[in-house]
């Protein structure tokens, strides 16, 4: 109880360059936090991906569109039971820095190809009677205001001209991962008929297929039937589990992921650091009091517990303030990432607040080794002569 | 000081010799010291700045080691054992007290005598016990809950004698325990060493350089270039 003690109060023995090292070891937390919550955005529709659906793009790339001729072709393929496609549908809001995401759907198929879709049935039959419809998630309802009637002056990006659309539905999402609550989809058929007048070149072309596999088929079979009924053909297709698909787009963002894996670890090197200069201080200061622990018998693994104890609870300190800042830090990561281009769960997972303890412990331990090592090193004798 | 008629030396050193390398040059310390110790012996080792007052004193501690020589303490031969081994020795053995007092300064008064005392078995009322004990010999029994920093520099330094014989040690080594008190203060100390020999049968050896600390000693010797003066 005794050495208990010694460590608490000599880890709140100099209160201003504690509350520096906490506040210096919270900064690293928040902003390791806040890096994790964007790879766990980037991994998460991996995770939350349907094993039923299938996705079909272009062969030679996404952005690459397909005749919607293939839908009969695709129907009839021995497996599939639904198929539904679609297009990005680029808007902008009042000016180019109010854009979201946004995608012009085939209505008569989106709301039984995508269950995660929580809505009325009132607004899922006002929706589908009005052509200029369209659905909208309540988180983007919320960020502009708007309201089920409301109708939503947008200019085309992708498809050319201005738009005024009737927000008939507001939706959440089972699983925002997927179907992100930070979108608008509108009726596919609108758009396309636009196009005859606008650019008449893209009609009746689709930017992918989504189709539902029946109970019990195969999805590898499914697979490899629709990618065969399009070979040779001017516009073969690649067709992926949903699942490979958006984890083909996390891949495809590898050298950014790679980056933040690797700033991740920076920050964790920076926190040791600040921990080891702080400790380091605090043992130097403390020599001589090692030294007259020495002479009353302590052993070295007893410094070395002292020690290793007060980094640990510093450090423990530090990710506990840091985890209490991230949660009204996200949320406000959250908002300010929905002012550019998509609105993300950044939910703070039991992993991401086991990570930053664990990192933190880590940490911890690897600050105390250095000055642990030299109180083993350091004779009795060293330490009652030392003059801090 | 080596009385043939003695029996039970605490402290029996052989041939010890110390020395240092400055600069270089080797400096002898200690040469060629040998000696016993009885117990129940208050000793004051005398002797200018240098003289290796204080090198003797932590080769009997075990917190210095001879350069050559042998030094049994406590029935221990201490020139073959470890650092880790020393310490344990130590803990049981020796019971240290410091010019500069050496409290623990976020300790109380109280927590820094019980100290020595997490190295023990002692439950934690025993040790509560035996500090109360030894705060009230050195009549600190109303300052316990006191940090260093509240109490004066004679209280400090009884505090460190109660810090001392919590444990009950074999021995006491003084280094020098009334160098920085005032003569009252120093007076005090001095008295409850006596005491603590005479009443307990403690083994003392005080390092010092003040005569009139010695004079409260049964026995004085005078350590001059690192040779001990012997009794006519």
């Amino acid at each position: 109880m005794t050495l208990l003690r010694l460590m608490l109060r000599n880890t709140i023995r100099r209160p201003v360059r504690l509350t520096l090292t906490i506040g210096g070891l919270a900064m690293v937390v928040l902003a390791f936090g806040l890096l994790r919550l964007t790879l766990d955005e980037w991994h998460s529709g991996v995770k939350a991906a349907a094993n039923n659906r299938l996705i079909t793009v272009h062969a030679m790339s996404d952005s690459l569109q397909l005749p919607l001729a293939y839908k009969e072709r695709l129907a009839v393929i021995p497996g599939v039971q639904l198929v539904h496609y679609g297009n990005v549908f680029g808007v902008e809001y009042r000016d180019a820095k109010e854009s979201f995401g946004a995608f012009a759907e085939q209505m008569g198929t989106f709301f039984e190809t995508y269950p995660e879709i929580l809505l009325s049935e009132g607004e899922r039959l006002a929706l589908l009677k009005d052509r200029s419809g369209c659905l909208i998630g309540w988180k983007l309802a919320a960020r502009f205001g708007w309201k089920l009637g409301d109708v939503i002056p947008l200019k085309g990006t992708t498809h050319p001209g201005n738009w005024e659309l009737v927000v008939r539905g507001i939706f959440h999402s089972k699983n925002p991962a997927i179907m992100g609550e930070g979108e608008l989809y509108m009726h596919w058929q609108v758009a396309n008929e636009r196009l005859k007048t606008t650019a008449p070149d893209r009609v009746d072309q689709v930017g992918w297929y989504v189709a539902t596999t029946a109970p019990g088929a195969n999805p590898r079979t499914v697979v490899a039937a629709i990618d065969a009924t399009f070979a040779n053909s001017f516009a073969e297709t690649r067709t992926e589990r949903e699942q490979a698909y958006i984890a083909g787009w996390v891949a495809r963002a590898g050298a950014l992921l790679d980056a933040l894996h690797w700033l991740s670890g920076v920050m964790n090197g920076i926190a040791a650091l600040v921990l080891v200069n702080a400790l380091a201080m605090a043992v130097r200061e403390r020599t001589r009091e090692y030294g007259v622990m020495k002479t009353l018998g302590f052993q070295p693994r007893h410094l070395v517990a002292l020690v290793l104890g007060e980094s640990l609870l510093v450090a423990l300190g530090g990710a506990l303030v840091g985890l209490a800042l991230l949660y009204p830090a996200a949320r406000i990561y959250a908002v300010m990432v929905a002012g550019g281009k998509t609105v993300g769960t950044y939910e703070i997972t039991a992993e991401t607040v086991g990570l930053c303890l664990g990192v933190m412990v880590l940490v911890g331990v690897v600050a105390a080794l250095w000055p642990a090592v030299r109180l083993s090193r350091m004779t009795t004798l060293e330490g009652l002569r030392h003059r801090g | 000081m080596s009385q043939p008629a003695m029996i039970d030396p605490v402290v029996s050193l052989h041939n010890v010799t110390k020395t240092y390398s400055r600069g270089g040059t080797e400096v002898s310390v200690l040469k060629d010291l040998s000696f016993v110790i009885p117990a129940g012996t208050f000793l004051a080792i005398m002797g200018p700045s240098g003289s290796g007052k204080s090198t003797l004193l932590n080769v009997m501690a075990g917190i210095d080691r001879p350069t050559s020589g042998s030094v049994v303490v406590a029935g221990t031969r201490l020139d073959g054992l470890s650092e880790g081994d020393m310490a344990r020795w130590r803990a049981r053995h020796i019971g240290y007290v410091f010019q500069t007092y050496n409290l623990i300064p976020v300790l109380t008064a109280a927590e820094n005598v019980e100290l020595p005392l997490a190295l023990t078995h002692l439950s934690r009322r025993e040790r509560a016990d035996h500090v109360k004990t030894a705060l009230r010999l050195v009549g600190l029994a109303d300052r316990m809950d006191h940090y260093p920093r509240q109490l004066s520099g004679g209280q400090e330094q009884r505090v460190g004698v109660a810090r001392a014989i919590v444990s009950d040690p074999t021995m006491i080594l003084a280094d020098e325990p009334t160098g920085n008190l005032d003569r009252e203060s120093a007076d005090d100390i001095l008295t409850l060493l006596a005491r603590l020999n005479r009443e307990l049968g403690k083994t003392i050896v005080m390092v010092t350089h003040d005569p009139r600390a010695a004079e409260r000693a049964q026995m004085i010797r005078h350590l001059e270039k690192g040779l001990l003066e012997m009794p006519p």
